[in-house]
């Protein structure tokens, strides 16, 4: 299949809510610039175990690796421990920020109809690979209240549980499996993304289905703009993977996957309003965005969407079961 | 261990469900008939017979019903009569009478399945139109368009769905029962119909060439629809309006690609507050692949083995969908 989908309504301040945006990666970069540095070690690929050598970016002093056997882009952490890594996460004033009612109470405000969005997705590729019913969910790293409520709401939740997340959840269940699992936009974040997945399938009861969304690492902006790129830093993008990559680790582990697509509908945006930060070398961009024609970098828009070229990406996969399995 | 099947008619239909049985574990072919004798050749190592009674005579758990109209129901009775589970194609016979005849067998036998080949249910576009609608994220249908259309060719006129003593009925019950049944499937039973069935063009033959249907449900949904066999271009085009969004299925993906590119648009209704009035944001996805007759035998599949309990186009559906191509033809304005 083939997605595509054009919203001139929706600007990167929506998903990027500005007062709240430059307060996260100020604190961010205070957290990482005061991580120790250790340029000795080996970087290694945590898919295909290959040493990497080909830095593809650099921001706040900590390097992304490009593996050209997965092309996936992956940010150089093996300096750094687990709970450092946990710490940014949980337990500092990025993390204190983001529990903060001011944050709470503003995505709310800001960020509902993109919720929505995200919500409607995942009930309509429940409904369509399940049928319609009530499910188990589990949803991984839960940031915002907000988006549990929806999801909560939504006519294909059951019971809802909730794993690894930044905030506290009232809830009165504690599943340990599911039938389906969310991680929205939390595997990038991860330093073993191979043993998450393997986690989420672990919780998956049989013939559940696992509804992810990610960064893709060979997404048209992050490939264009590089460090400058305002949209990835560390350590919230650990892992950028690219979609071959995640077809073969998923399969690896055993899901079947349905679908992956590339909706996303800001690589032109990002890039645009970075125009004048696009490296000298990458001439072919600065020729396109030097036309300021707004309809050409649409119809660009849509022809990464359709062509899984984008830098979001979804992913559906079941856990298998077997040839013989259902139809849906 | 696989089941034992038989295919009874081995036109282009019974080809492809051949080539589908074929792929599956499930199912082991054992029998073929065809009134052709030289099919035979093709298919060494299967019990062949030019008549399709033996065929039934052999051990088999299901069969394959790919004949013309005007046999599928003898062949259906025999099967079930015989403990046989059935899969025929559409349409379920000729008339509605066929159907109930059918139906009367059937409902000796609740143990065994009889299923009709309405595989546009299973292209890609149908099952994404239909999560949509059972997702309610654009709330309950409140009205539809449907238009199928082809171009009737040079031996429109002579070929076998031309006759009526054979086929039954025109365009409408050969192609058309397709959107009815689709139509059925997303807003439900229609009580109401105003229609026109026309010979716009072959005025030689005694079957209709395009037929043109006003219908609604009890629950106020109106759907409009046009089969054609003179729109000289291959068409599929279903559009389905919400109450809170719209959903465009546009072409459906063939053997030989002439009804288009399949997709499916969909969008959310906004107003002026949420965007631009009436340029809404629309989703679009493209199918490069049909796996509508994998799909459809997957789902007879599980229903013979008894793994899933309801089935598409079982013979109620072929009923409704019948009783609604005969309400066409009954209460068009220009009988």
């Amino acid at each position: 299949m083939r997605y595509s989908v054009i919203d001139n309504n929706v600007k990167a301040s929506d998903i990027h809510v500005e007062e709240l945006y430059n307060k996260e990666l100020d604190y961010a970069k205070e957290y990482v610039l005061s991580l120790p540095k250790d340029d000795k070690g080996t970087m290694v690929c945590p898919l295909c175990g290959e040493v990497l050598d080909e830095v593809v970016l650099e921001k706040w002093g900590m390097k992304y690796y490009l593996c050209r056997n997965t092309w996936s882009v992956i940010l150089d952490t093996a300096s750094l421990g687990q709970e450092l890594i946990r710490n940014y996460f949980y337990d500092s004033k990025l993390a204190d920020f983001r529990r903060s009612p001011e944050y709470q109470d503003t995505s709310l405000l800001f960020k509902k109809d993109s919720w929505k969005h995200t919500i409607d997705w995942v009930n309509w590729r429940v409904t369509r690979y399940k049928g319609k019913n009530k499910y188990s969910i589990i949803n991984m790293g839960l940031k915002q209240r907000g988006f549990a409520q929806l999801l909560e709401e939504s006519e294909i939740a059951g019971e809802v549980g909730y794993k690894n997340s930044f905030v506290s959840v009232d809830t009165k269940d504690n599943l340990e499996n599911a039938d389906i699992i969310c991680a929205i936009d939390t595997l990038q974040r991860e330093q073993k993304p191979k043993e998450y997945l393997q986690m989420i399938y672990d919780m998956l009861n049989n013939g559940g289905l696992l509804l992810l969304t990610t960064r893709a690492g060979m997404g048209f902006d992050i490939v264009t703009l590089r460090g400058s790129n305002e949209s990835i830093y560390p350590l919230d993008h650990i892992f950028l993977p690219s979609v071959e990559a995640m077809k073969c680790i998923l399969e690896d582990i055993g899901f079947k996957v349905l679908e992956i697509t590339t909706p996303g509908i800001l690589d032109m945006e990002y890039i645009e309003k970075q125009k004048d930060e696009i490296p000298r070398e990458q001439i072919f961009q600065r020729y396109l965005f030097g036309k300021e024609d707004k309809r050409l970098l649409e119809r660009v828009q849509t022809f990464l969407q359709s062509n899984n070229l984008s830098s979001y990406m979804r992913i559906v996969a079941k856990k298998d079961e077997g040839d013989l399995g259902t139809w849906l | 261990m696989a089941l034992r099947t038989g295919i009874i008619g081995m036109g282009t239909m019974g080809r492809v469900r051949k080539r589908e049985i074929d792929r599956h574990p499930g199912f082991q072919l054992v029998a073929i008939s065809d009134i052709n004798e030289q099919v035979a050749d093709e298919f060494p190592g299967i019990f062949f017979s030019t008549n399709w009674e033996d065929v039934l005579k052999q051990k088999l758990d299901v069969v394959f019903v790919c004949t013309y109209n005007k046999v599928i129901p003898r062949i259906v009775i025999t099967a079930l009569n015989k403990g046989i589970h059935v899969f025929a194609e559409k349409p379920p016979g000729r008339t509605v009478s066929d159907v109930l005849e059918m139906k009367k067998i059937k409902d000796k036998h609740p143990d065994l399945i009889l299923k009709f080949g309405f595989n546009h249910r299973f292209h890609s576009s149908i099952l994404e139109a239909k999560a949509i609608v059972d997702s309610k994220i654009y709330g309950d249908i409140v009205c539809a368009r449907g238009v199928y259309g082809k171009a009737g060719g040079l031996s429109f006129a002579e070929c076998w769905r031309s006759d009526k003593e054979i086929a039954g009925g025109g365009i409408l019950l050969d192609q058309g029962i397709h959107m009815l049944d689709l139509l059925r499937f997303f807003m439900g039973e229609f009580t109401q119909v105003k229609s026109f069935v026309e010979n716009l063009v072959w005025d030689e033959i005694d079957l209709e060439d395009n037929a043109f249907a006003i219908m609604k449900t009890a629950e106020n949904k109106v759907a409009m629809m046009q089969s054609s066999a003179t729109q000289w271009k291959h068409k599929f085009l279903l559009e389905l309006i919400f109450e809170k969004g719209y959903i465009v299925v546009d072409g459906l993906l063939t053997g030989s690609r002439s009804y288009g590119e399949e997709r499916i648009v969909f969008a959310k209704r906004q107003f002026e507050d949420e965007g631009i009035l009436g340029k809404p944001k629309e989703e679009e996805i493209h199918f490069d692949e049909d796996h509508s007759w994998e799909y459809e035998l997957k789902e007879f599949y599980e229903a013979v083995t008894g793994k899933n309990t309801r089935i598409n186009g079982d013979i109620d559906d072929a009923l409704a969908t019948m009783k609604l191509v005969y309400t066409i033809y009954e209460n068009a304005l220009n009988k």
